[in-house]
């Protein structure tokens, strides 16, 4: 479904991504893992346009979406949200959602059932009508999550959607997640909680320095010696082994 | 109950519109030519706000350059009128069309720019138009002006009577609160309203920024040269210091944002209150202590800014409906 081939990125003369190249088939759950810096979110960017690869390329359902627009990629049903929530602050809720609903119809009032919809599925139906500037951070990382949902998204990346809550929200947020790799959406998430993403990935890429070093399944990568050193640290690898 | 507020909602918009009405009626007992002519103008002022309403408050560009766009459809209707015996009534679309071809000419260059970036360079835009106003003169006399006949006929678009400008001017009026309102709940509003608030978040969620803009930017600049054009005919005569000057691009922006910026009647609501009071103070203070009427102009507008600082209407709208 998802196709990055040798895909590179600089900033002025650092290299950020080298040479990154994998697959995401559909109805996969794929974590991508590694330490703040590693490249997580530029990777992200490359993949929906905002930022352009410099080299290889990018397909995304057998199209070429290298050298896409971000709102182009978007139609074609890869949406992706934002690890610093970007909500549209001024205008309530439902709107937001209902802007991102009309990337699938063009009538107004479907939209605002649609986004409804979603709202509801995200739990946030109760505050349809708060302008989204007053939400809490828990609430906001909900709407960045409905409002990708509303785009339809065949293939949804997720950047740290539980980054900033405390244990009280995340164990209210991960009924969310739970039902979110449910739906059989294909997800490529980005998190640092170890137990949520070691939980609901089938596989977990993970980048260092710009590189993948290793992918493979959640346990297979949790024993990984190069893992453990670049990320993880030795009290994980303590735990797993026991 | 969530039928009920929207009942409430709904019935809220009915009553400012019945208001709107009233007052657009009341001028038609009125047999005096100066509170006529603070009518019309109070319609030029406001349909003119609403246009530059639709990129600078929906989209959040705000443009300093509509004098332009103003004044290409006051000079185009006349120059057309003067020279080839066109009847203004197409004069009018021929300056919205040819108004709206350089809008979309400046979006495609400025709209990379952002907030007062953008704001500068239509600034620029605007201050050029209303120079070569000036200085082509072989076009359009310049400083001397342009004058149309005084020869009433419909053909022609100019009327005897003040009520008919009044008629026109407020069909003119109430059709950009109409626009505005029909923008604000379509998608291109929505669109508009998204790119405003994050952009980055807009592009993700497939909003086509760049294109929904230019759209803005045609719609609004074929407005307001249609505006202009009325004001030209009312005038029956133009230059560059009425139809044209950068102050005009500042006069709109200042009601727009006392009345509401991004909303459909903030603009209106703004000329409605902020235009009688600016004839008023001229007219009461402009001769007995010269400069003061703008000194209290400027504090009032202070004032409002200070208390109100998403304009009166938006303001209102804030509290008693919560967005």
């Amino acid at each position: 479904m998802l196709e990055v081939n040798n895909a590179s990125k600089w900033f002025g003369g650092n290299p950020v991504l080298k040479d990154i190249s994998f697959t995401i088939q559909k109805g996969e759950i794929v974590g991508l893992i590694g330490p703040n810096g590693a490249g997580k979110t530029t990777l992200f960017n490359v993949i929906t346009g905002f930022y352009r690869s410099k080299t290889g390329f990018i397909r995304f359902g057998g199209k070429d979406i290298t050298r896409m627009k971000p709102e182009d990629i978007c139609q074609l049903g890869l949406c992706r949200t934002f690890q610093i929530t970007k909500p549209f602050s001024n205008i309530p809720v439902l709107k937001n959602v209902t802007i991102a609903a009309l990337s699938r119809t063009k009538n107004i009032r479907s939209a605002q059932k649609k986004a409804e919809e979603v709202l509801d599925f995200a739990g946030m139906l109760n505050k349809k009508n708060l302008l989204a500037k007053n939400l809490t951070i828990a609430d906001r990382k909900r709407l960045e999550i409905a409002r990708g949902l509303a785009t339809a998204p065949k293939l949804f990346l997720l950047d740290e959607v539980m980054a900033g809550l405390n244990p009280n929200e995340l164990k209210e947020f991960l009924p969310l997640i739970e039902s979110l790799t449910c739906a059989g959406t294909t997800l490529f998430v980005i998190e640092h909680i170890m137990t949520v993403i070691m939980n609901i990935s089938h596989r977990v890429i993970v980048l260092d320095h710009g590189e993948i070093i290793c992918g493979g399944s959640p346990q297979e990568v949790a024993c990984e010696p190069e893992v453990i050193k670049a990320y993880l640290g030795e009290e994980y690898a303590v735990t797993q082994s026991r | 109950m969530k039928q009920l507020a929207e009942n409430l909602r709904s019935s809220k918009f009915v009553g400012l519109a019945a208001a709107l009405a009233a007052l657009a009626i009341a001028p038609l007992f009125i047999n005096n030519d100066f509170y006529l002519d603070g009518f019309i103008l109070i319609f030029v002022w406001g349909a003119f706000s609403g246009t530059w309403n639709i990129i600078s408050g929906y989209a959040g560009m705000i443009s300093l350059g509509h004098n332009a766009f103003f004044g290409i459809g006051a000079y185009t209707s006349t120059l057309l009128f003067l020279n080839l015996g066109l009847t203004p009534w197409l004069g009018m679309l021929a300056g919205g069309v040819l108004a709206s071809s350089v809008g979309v000419i400046i979006g495609l260059i400025c709209f990379r720019l952002r907030s007062h970036y953008f704001a500068l360079a239509t600034l620029a835009f605007g201050q050029v138009c209303s120079i070569l106003a000036l200085t082509w003169r072989s076009l359009t006399q310049g400083a001397e002006g342009l004058a149309l006949p005084i020869q009433p006929s419909l053909y022609n678009m100019i009327f005897a009577s003040k009520l008919t400008y009044l008629y026109l001017g407020l069909a003119l009026f109430l059709a950009v609160i109409a626009i505005s309102f029909l923008i604000e709940n379509s998608r291109l509003g929505y669109y508009l309203t998204a790119f405003r608030e994050n952009e980055d978040a807009a592009r993700a969620l497939g909003v086509k920024t760049g294109r929904v803009r230019l759209i803005a930017m045609a719609i609004s600049s074929f407005l307001a040269a249609i505006v202009g054009s009325f004001y030209a005919q009312y005038l029956v005569y133009i230059d560059p210091s009425s139809v044209i000057r950068i102050q005009i691009s500042i006069q709109v922006a200042l009601f727009t944002i006392m009345g509401g910026l991004g909303t459909v009647l903030g603009p209106a609501i703004g000329a409605l209150i902020f235009v009688p009071i600016t004839i008023f103070l001229r007219a009461q203070l402009g001769t007995a202590l010269p400069g003061m009427h703008m000194i209290i102009y400027g504090s009032i507008l202070i004032l409002v800014l200070k208390y109100m600082p998403k304009g009166i209407y938006g303001t209102l709208r804030q509290k008693f409906l919560g967005h």
